[in-house]
């Protein structure tokens, strides 16, 4: 299982990525921002986007909206990452067809809860 | 004659997607996002009745809930969704208001059943007296290294971007590039357990969230805020990578308290948070200040802008009274103030008073190294240990120099405007070509020196420059070129005005001069000289009077307030080619490049700029008229020779010329010999104010103290002249018709 974790401060990353191998998920690609987001997704095969909302060329919700009109991306399970303060926004990716999303700052558990909730069952 | 847009969707087909299950469950976000897509279009379709969107407004609230995680039972506004929604899809229609009485009106008291948020971010809780600081336990410290370096890294974008702001305070992206920074800093804070700092970029990130919506205008209180959290995270970092050893850091959570009470009370529309002693100049003053508009338009542009609620640069903008342009540039100055106010704004009399010191310092170093005793030290650690300190003096002497110093950028931008009026007004095209901007200048100067700009390229736009067609009619590019520019040379500023106009005209010059008796009409008068006549009071060879330059102010006043800043003017043309004025400036006010000269036991200073050459003069050359008048006679001109002992009182070495130093010095277009006995050597001098005593005594403008401690006074020319002519001498124009 491939996760595509986007956010531009490098250190959230990092945070995301610690999280995410505590979950056992060993194949970690990252993208800072959107845009880099969209070369790894069209060059590479991706399971699980893990993204950040605000970021600067292209914001979260442009790429869920990139990511879900595209082909061979529709159907991948996109988990938003977004602030206290921002929740209001969730409204707006949950229309643009958001997989779930996750507030900050979470634990390891949370972000198990939300996984289990969106990735294929097996 | 309806436009029709889209084929729209039967009403039934929408209602039957509603119903066909598209939401899984609770859980089923992918579905509920489906589902509001189609309640949304279903509100605005053109058959659904009226009556059906309470329902689906309170649908559109039951998933709202559910998605926030807000709803205090989702499982039973689940239950609730679905009856009203199989309702809507079963008979197309929801049976006449069944279902509302289903569904509360409005959402029920939403609990904040938040995921375990261990900073608490709402932070209802930090009331009660909070710590001095905070103690952070350190546990994955390089986590910590790289969050500090990055944090560190937006801050400082944070600060690049503000600027744009201040140009547009509209500008969603550039306040959206200042929002990121303060999102992420706290997002990672959040995880690190970084209560203080993860406090404070919440609450800023509040404020700027309000600014994105548009709730809150970008004013510059807001930017202030902004920049004030800046520095305090700066410091929160620091402490924090001080601390990164030890394992546990403390950070000054009192610094966050403050802010945040004081944030608490901001109203954004005030014009700054804290005390400020004065205030900032209003953008109308900075715009009329700068010539863009009339006081009567910025009065005007107040009315409205309070009668429409909106701000004053704005109004003028949409009334197509200035760019927005201008305003951003009024804004930024306004800015700059604000920041000088903020952080070094300080008494500019102290600030001298600080270079005064320093300067002494520097002298008093040097007594000190040169004192004979001294001297005779071999000791090879002393001599390093003097090395040292005369570089330390030496940068600090530049340091308190350079407080005192800003770039001449203010100056030059002011200028762009004015040439673009004079080019509307008078008909000609004009490009203005800029260079050195960032030249730094005496912050008393830069004021000093836009006035006598602005009469130079008022003439050089009237009188320089050839309307289009007549330089076309002379192959020359229509659009006629005024080159400006600014650079340090040695000590001074030079400044260049130069045009690509017409030039001096010398005849015409000549003509001029001969008919208002400057000179007369055989007078013989190398170019320059004749040159020189048109900043002679009242010149002027325009015939007629022009809306631009018009009448009354010449280049003798000009040249008269650039000689106030001890500065030079020299204009220099070729015909059909242009003119140049070339504009030497001391670098500071405070320090005076000059020569030492001696008269009797007593020492001078007169300012280089001053002073033409010094010579011997033969037995020749002096003569007396009248048989009281002294007269020199240097390079076949005569010129009144001015004895400084006699004007100081003292008694000198030598009375007879020919075995003293004659000075010549020029003023108001005049020259004279100054009588002194020896030049002892050029130097840089502190210009330090004299006593009360000394104040007033014609001729001096100052003293200075000298590399071996003993003062010297700095002579005014001016001043010496001014006292020669009154004392009941000719004056220079009849004697230079003798030579």
């Amino acid at each position: 299982m491939k996760v595509l974790v986007v956010d531009d401060f490098a250190t959230m990353r990092r945070i995301v990525k610690n999280i995410l191998r505590e979950l056992d998920f060993k194949d970690i690609v990252e993208a800072e921002n959107g845009a880099a987001a969209v070369k790894i997704l069209e060059s590479q095969d991706i399971d699980l986007i893990v993204s950040d909302w605000n970021m600067p060329k292209m914001t979260g919700l442009e790429l869920l909206k990139w990511v879900r009109a595209n082909d061979k991306t529709k159907d991948l399970p996109f988990l938003m990452v977004t602030a206290e303060a921002q929740k209001e926004n969730v409204v707006e990716a949950v229309k643009a067809k958001v997989s779930n999303y996750i507030v900050k700052p979470f634990t390891a558990a949370v972000m198990a809860e939300k996984l289990a909730k969106i990735l294929p069952q097996n | 004659m309806a436009v029709e847009h889209v084929p729209s969707e039967p009403l039934e087909a929408l209602l039957s997607r509603l119903a066909d299950g598209v939401v899984a469950g609770p859980d089923d976000l992918m579905g509920i996002g489906e589902c509001l897509n189609v309640i949304e279009r279903i509100e605005a379709h053109e058959n659904t009745p009226d009556t059906w969107k309470e329902d689906l407004e309170a649908v559109k609230r039951l998933f709202r809930g559910i998605i926030l995680e807000e709803s205090s039972d989702p499982s039973a506004d689940w239950e609730k969704i679905r009856d009203v929604l199989k309702n809507f899809a079963g008979n197309g229609h929801p049976g006449s208001g069944s279902a509302s009485q289903a569904l509360p009106a409005e959402p029920q008291a939403a609990v904040q059943q938040q995921a375990a948020c261990p900073l608490g971010v709402s932070g209802e809780e930090t009331h009660a007296d909070p710590p001095a600081s905070e103690e952070v336990r350190l546990e994955d410290a390089e986590l910590i290294k790289d969050f500090i370096e990055e944090a560190k890294e937006h801050l400082a974008s944070i600060e690049l971007n503000i600027m744009s702001l201040e140009a547009d305070p509209k500008d969603k992206e550039a306040i959206n590039a200042v929002f990121r920074p303060f999102h992420s800093i706290k997002g990672v804070a959040g995880f690190l357990n970084l209560r203080s700092i993860h406090h404070l970029s919440h609450e800023v990130e509040n404020l700027l969230d309000e600014a994105r919506s548009g709730a809150i205008d970008v004013t510059d209180a807001v930017i202030d805020v902004v920049l004030r959290a800046v520095d305090i995270l700066k410091v929160l970092l620091q402490e924090l990578e001080a601390a990164l050893g030890c394992g546990e850091a403390k950070l000054s959570a009192g610094l966050v308290e403050n802010f945040l009470r004081s944030l608490k009370a901001f109203d954004p529309a005030q014009p700054s948070v804290g005390v400020r002693t004065e205030k900032p100049p209003k953008v109308g003053e900075i715009l009329v200040q700068k010539g863009l508009v009339e006081p009567e338009a910025v009065e005007q542009a107040v009315e409205e802008a309070k009668e429409r609620g909106k701000k004053i640069g704005e109004v003028l903008v949409e009334d197509g009274v200035l760019s927005a342009q201008d305003v951003a540039i009024a804004l930024r100055e306004q800015r700059r103030f604000q920041e000088n106010t903020a952080s070094v704004r300080v008494d500019t009399v102290k600030l001298d008073n600080l270079v005064d010191m320093v300067g002494e310092l520097v002298i008093a170093q040097s007594m000190v190294l040169q004192n004979p005793e001294v001297q005779a030290i071999k000791d090879q650690k002393f001599q390093k240990d003097s090395v040292q300190l005369r570089r330390i003096t030496a940068e600090l002497q530049r340091i308190s120099m350079s407080l005192r110093m800003v770039p001449i950028k203010s100056t030059f931008q002011k200028l762009i405007r004015l040439v673009r009026d004079l080019s509307k007004k008078s008909g000609k095209d004009v490009r203005l070509d800029m260079r050195g901007e960032e030249t730094e200048i005496d912050r008393n100067m830069v004021e000093e020196i836009y006035e006598p700009l602005v009469h130079m390229i008022r003439n050089a736009v009237d009188h320089g420059l050839e309307t289009p067609e007549e330089r076309k009619a002379i192959g020359k590019d229509p659009c006629g070129t005024i080159f400006l520019s600014a650079e340090q040379k040695g000590g001074n500023i030079i400044i260049e005005l130069r045009d690509d106009g017409r030039g001096l005209d010398a005849r015409k010059i000549r003509a001029k001069a001969v008919e208002r008796g400057l000179i007369g009409p055989d007078d013989v008068l190398e170019e320059r000289a004749l040159f020189d006549l048109i900043f002679h009071p009242g010149f002027s060879t325009k015939d007629q009077v022009t809306d631009v330059s018009g009448r009354g102010v010449g280049m003798d006043v000009v040249r008269r307030s650039v000689e106030e800043l001890r500065g030079k003017l020299e204009v220099s043309s070729v015909p059909g080619h242009g003119t140049r004025f070339e504009l030497k400036l001391p670098l500071t006010m405070a320090i005076i490049d000059g020569m030492v000269i001696c008269v009797g036991p007593e020492r001078y200073v007169v300012p280089t700029v001053a002073l033409r050459e010094s010579l011997r003069p033969s037995r020749e050359a002096y003569l007396t008229v009248h048989g009281s008048e002294e007269m020199i006679k240097v390079r076949n001109q005569l010129m009144p020779l001015i004895r400084l002992h006699k004007m100081f009182g003292v008694t000198p070495r030598y009375t007879d010329p020919w075995d003293a130093l004659i000075l010549v010095v020029n003023e108001d277009q005049k020259s004279y010999g100054l009588l002194a006995d020896e030049i002892i050597g050029r130097q840089e001098v502190v210009i330090k104010s004299l006593g009360a005593g000394l104040r007033h005594v014609k001729g001096l403008s100052g003293g200075a103290i000298l590399g071996d401690g003993k003062v010297a006074l700095i002579l005014d020319v001016k001043g010496i002249v001014s006292g020669y002519e009154e004392g009941g001498h000719h004056g220079y124009d009849r004697q230079r018709r003798v030579a």
